[in-house]
């Protein structure tokens, strides 16, 4: 037969052989199992850069290459993968490898000089965490002059190791004559002792001066048990790098006058203190910081305004965002104490409580929010007016409302541009905003919104007109009367116009009051214009208004009596308190 | 039982039978068998490694990177305990092991056997342990030497400190840290010391003792860190505490780039003004040190101790404060590492450069005031009475330098003296040796050398390996 062996024959081996096969077989699973990790790893790696770590996709990844790693090393031993230029080999033979240098694994390793990585029996489900996490964010590193080495140093795993191909890792190459200067340095300073035969004849040389020796007590320098217990909770103690930080800064502060700019590395290293203390709600470092930028800037020792381009840069809508998360279900004197840090942080916070405002959905934080903003000494408008300009509809229209406390003189005008705001409910709110305001300028702008698009901002603005208007709008006002699509204008506008008309023209306005009631020979207004028109009768004071609206109550028309009824009492009501 | 409560129980127990283990072996270097202290001893390590046993059979003691494990669980090391690690990481390193494995049921007569024989085990070798192990029927005593790829490079002591100088020396010609790449490179060196110091804290030590006075500034940084290192470690600083710590102490004089270089080279005292703006440099590191990013923890330690390392302890240095009211530890740590390297390194115009042994007095002296108490006592721990570099003349009439400090546990004033002999070294003679029960050298004098104060600590075959 042409090759092979014949079915059925039997092959016979002898005892080496098979025990050749067997370890060959056990070497060949051995390599299957390390590729089988060098996949869980970078399964882990990969979904790790995308997602965080408690993801269900991310932890299903890490707790399938934990387990597989640690069965691995606990039960055959130490496992030590090399690393390549582009893939990882296990004595010798290739087990990871990945088609694009940006997403392998071992280019990353070898990129940051490590030649090896090596993990022990022992190996817990934390540190192969934590070595994915480093790896998958290796990139993040280098914008902080950081490697991967450095990393994993830092971390100082009890059971994984690793080698570098340089120890100084690129850093340093030894100048020439580093070293030489050193030895020479050696050898000249030996020469400066005087011959070991004449000391010891015991006279010094003049060059050798003999110092008298300490005495000390062995028992004085030897710590106590008190002393090591100390020293055990200094040297176990958690970190507290940022408050130490934070303290030396505010010193420097008050020593350094300087100029303020955006640029200065003080500025910006307390900013960033802020922002840390506000991301964990530490207040009292918060009040701490504060308090001494306040007292500086007090003193002179810093320039007017420095607290506000310090807090200005750290205070966010986020980091204020975090800060009043939960503070319906706070205790109410944290609630207290969180709502005072604001209201003092306030000056510098206003663009982030009003984006705060514009975003969050929770009733307590939009209160506690709306409270601070509300606390206001005429600050608030400068800060509003680019607002007014937001892409967004709920912070135009949320700027709007806060507007309406600020006495800035610009106000109208500023509403004024968004009478062709897209939504209405920015419109409206620039109405009733208006309304509040009642000078003269915003008067006009409520002029201009009767001719708006939508009824409810005209209705709104026919109010605000009613109340602050004078008698030069009548006109305008009789003008939207007689237009033709009066009569089918939805029944609240109706009445605001025709209030209005009547606060507006008073005794000239019962005439044309008193015609809007009545039926005509062959048409009549609508009943809700004709019952709207005695309403607005019953808010002037005059005879012609009462004559009026007691025809009315003869009609014989039912709704219509009633109307009258009760306007007339109200007319004769006001009559009565303004002879009062 | 919580299990925080238990780790913490299993690490307390893992930690109790390393100290043990370390204790037994140096009892029977000094006690045999039939001694009721070493009786005791052997019967309550025995008892811990059966405890430890029960469950996997086997107990095993191992030291890797310079740390201790039991049974893969590393245990942490502490100032208390400091001694005895130290000891077994040393003993493990001479025999050339990485692990000793206790099988269940070794019998007490075994262990005390075991016991005696790595007390006098002398050669070196992993086969020969464990065939000296196998001769003597002591089979329940494994030798492990398997660690594939385990031990981290080593770089020669002398290649990183003349790494860390060459650094430092172009940090202070450079405009400052901010240049880039720097500090890279500053990460990569620090680590490197740090490395160095947890494999053999006396090497770097030594080195720090060559004191090249014309690039005193160049030198003093490195040094500071070096000092600064050892006393973290002492303490039991974490590898990574210990890495800020070598970069903040690395850093702690930036500030002096900005100091008038006629002021900061001057070659005698500093006038009232010159004083004055002198002391402007610890606020000045801290403003170069801010830099133009943001700042990682290390990076903030490092501004924190530029600024405080002339505070003193009892704040009465400067720059003034008004609100920070104590200095932080790594401040106190390199407060103690500048001002003796500062003391030890002599100047020009100086009627009486200090000597070691001196600045050691000078240290001591205050505690309390300038030091932390605590750190001093560990200082001198470290250092011993007479330092490395100290001269001294023996009470054989030898003139030598000191070039070991005292090892670990043993008396403060018995260090290992190299002789000096016509400006060449010659062997080293370790004070604690006893002859008849006495020690055979005592210090019997302290000198100074040309007025320079000391010695470098290092003989030129330490640059050989190099070449």
């Amino acid at each position: 037969m042409p090759g092979g062996r014949r079915v059925g024959e039997r092959i016979n081996r002898g005892p080496h052989e098979l025990s050749t096969m067997a370890a060959e077989q056990s070497s060949s699973s051995d390599h299957r199992s390390v590729s089988e990790i060098c996949a869980c790893l970078h399964r882990a790696y990969r979904d790790l850069r995308f997602y965080p770590p408690d993801h269900p996709t991310a932890r299903q990844a890490l707790d399938a290459l934990a387990e597989t790693v640690m069965t691995r090393v606990n039960e055959r031993g130490p496992l030590t993968l090399e690393v390549e230029e582009g893939r990882l080999t296990y004595l010798g033979e290739q087990v990871y490898s990945y088609e694009t240098s940006r997403d392998n694994l071992a280019f990353l390793l070898f990129r940051d000089g490590i030649r090896s990585l090596s993990l022990y029996p022992g190996l817990e489900a934390g540190e192969v965490e934590v070595l994915v996490d480093r790896l998958a964010h290796a990139d993040d590193l280098a914008d902080a002059e950081h490697d991967l080495a450095t990393a994993l140093w830092e971390q100082d795993f009890a059971h994984i190791d690793y080698h570098v191909a340089d120890p100084f890792l690129g850093g340093e190459v030894l100048r020439e004559g580093t070293i030489d200067a050193l030895r020479e340095t050696v050898l000249r300073r030996l020469d400066e002792v005087a011959p070991a035969g004449a000391a010891q004849a015991g006279a010094p040389q003049d060059d050798m001066r003999m110092v008298e020796l300490a005495e000390f007590d062995a028992e004085s320098l030897a710590l106590t048990q008190t002393e090591m217990e100390q020293s055990e909770q200094a040297a176990t103690a958690s970190s507290t790098a940022l408050e130490d930080f934070a303290l030396v800064l505010l010193e420097m502060a008050g020593d350094s006058p300087g100029i303020p700019t955006e640029d200065d590395a003080l500025t910006r290293s307390l900013a960033m203190v802020i922002d840390h203390y506000l991301e964990n709600r530490n207040l009292d470092g918060l009040s701490l910081v504060l308090d001494r930028l306040q007292l500086l800037e007090a003193q002179g020792r810093r320039p007017a305004g420095f607290v506000g381009l310090v807090a200005g840069e750290a205070v966010t809508a986020q980091r204020l965002a975090g800060l009043l998360q939960g503070i319906g279900q706070a205790p109410a004197d944290e609630a207290t104490r969180i709502g005072g840090f604001l209201v003092r942080m306030r000056r510098w916070a206003i663009p982030a409580l009003l984006e705060l405002l514009g975003e969050t959905e929770d009733r307590a934080v939009r209160k506690m929010v709306l409270d601070v903003l509300r606390s206001d000494d005429g600050a608030l408008g400068q800060y509003l007016w680019p607002l007014m300009q937001d892409p967004r509809w709920y912070v135009v229209r949320n700027a709007v409302q806060l507007a309406a406390g600020s006495r800035d003189p610009d106000l109208a005008g500023h509403l004024e541009r968004l009478l062709r705001h897209p939504e209405v409910r920015v419109r409206r709110e620039v109405m009733r905003t208006l309304d509040t305001s009642g000078e003269d300028r915003a008067v006009q702008v409520l002029v201009k919104a009767l001719s708006d698009e939508d009824s409810s901002v005209r209705t709104l603005a026919a109010r605000g007109l009613g109340r602050h208007g004078g008698p030069e709008h009548v006109a305008t006002v009789l003008a939207h009367l007689e237009s033709r699509d009066f009569d089918a204008r939805p029944t609240e506008e109706v009445q605001a116009l025709l209030g209005a008309f009547a606060g507006l023209g008073g005794e000239r306005a019962v005439a044309e009051l008193d015609r809007l009631w009545r039926r005509r020979r062959f048409s009549a207004h609508p009943l809700p214009v004709r019952l709207a028109a005695l309403q607005a009768l019953g808010t002037i004071s005059s005879p012609a208004a009462e004559r009026a609206l007691k025809e009315a109550m003869e009609s014989g028309e039912a709704p219509v009596q009633r109307t009258a009824a009760h306007a007339l009492h109200e007319a004769q009501a006001l009559r009565a308190r303004l002879r009062v | 039982m919580s299990i925080d409560t238990e780790s913490g129980h299993v690490a307390n127990r893992d930690q109790d039978l390393a100290l043990t283990f370390a204790a037994a072996i140096r009892t029977a270097a000094y006690y045999g068998p039939d001694n009721a202290v070493m009786q005791q001893v052997c019967a309550t390590l025995g008892s811990m490694l059966a405890e430890h046993a029960e469950e996997e059979g086997s107990v095993t003691v191992g030291v890797h990177s310079h740390c201790v494990f039991v049974d893969k669980t590393r245990v942490r090391t502490s100032i208390a305990t400091y001694g005895r690690f130290t000891y077994l990481v040393q003993l493990f390193d001479t025999w050339g092991i990485n692990t000793l494995t206790f099988l269940a049921g070794l019998t007490d007569d075994e262990l005390m056997r075991a016991l005696r024989l790595f007390a006098e085990w002398r050669r070196s070798g992993p086969e020969d342990l464990a065939d000296t192990l196998r001769a003597q029927g002591l089979d329940r005593v494994q030798v492990d030497t398997v660690a594939a790829g385990t031990q981290p490079q080593a770089v020669a002591p002398v290649e990183t400190y003349a790494a860390a100088m060459q650094l430092g020396d172009e940090m202070g010609e450079a405009t400052g840290s901010g240049e880039p790449g720097t500090v890279r490179r500053l990460r990569h060196v620090t680590q490197a010391v740090v490395d160095q110091i947890l494999r053999d804290p006396r090497s770097l030590v030594a080195l720090t003792t060559i004191k090249d006075f014309d690039r005193y500034l160049i030198s003093h940084s490195t040094n500071v860190a070096v000092l600064s290192v050892v006393l973290g470690q002492r303490l039991g600083l974490s590898k990574s505490r210990l890495g800020e710590l070598c970069l903040a102490a690395f850093l702690h004089d930036a500030g002096k780039l900005d100091v008038t270089p006629e002021v900061l080279n001057k070659p005698a005292a500093l006038d009232s003004e010159e004083w004055e703006e002198m002391r402007r440099h610890p606020i000045l590191a801290a403003h170069t040190l801010l830099g133009d990013r943001r700042l990682a923890a290390s990076g903030m330690r490092a501004v924190v101790v530029a600024f405080e390392h002339h505070l003193n302890y009892d704040m009465t240095g400067y720059p003034p404060t008004e609100i920070k009211d104590k200095v932080t530890l790594f401040g106190n740590i390199v407060a103690i590492a500048d001002r003796y390297d500062a003391l030890t390194t002599a100047r020009v115009y100086r009627k009486n450069n200090f000597t070691p042994h001196e600045a050691v007095v000078y240290v001591v002296a205050n505690a309390g005031t300038l030091f932390d108490p605590i750190l001093v006592k560990l200082f001198v721990e470290i250092m011993g009475l007479y330092p490395p570099g100290t001269v001294v003349q023996l009470t054989g009439g030898e003139v030598g330098v000191v070039c070991e400090p005292p090892a670990v546990g043993s008396p403060l004033d018995r260090p290992k003296v190299r002789v000096v002999s016509e400006g060449k070294s010659g062997p080293a003679l370790d004070l604690n040796e006893r002859i008849g029960g006495e020690f055979a050298r005592s210090i019997a004098n302290v000198l100074n050398p040309a007025n320079k104060g000391q010695l470098p600590a290092v003989d030129a075959s330490v640059f050989a390996a190099i070449d």
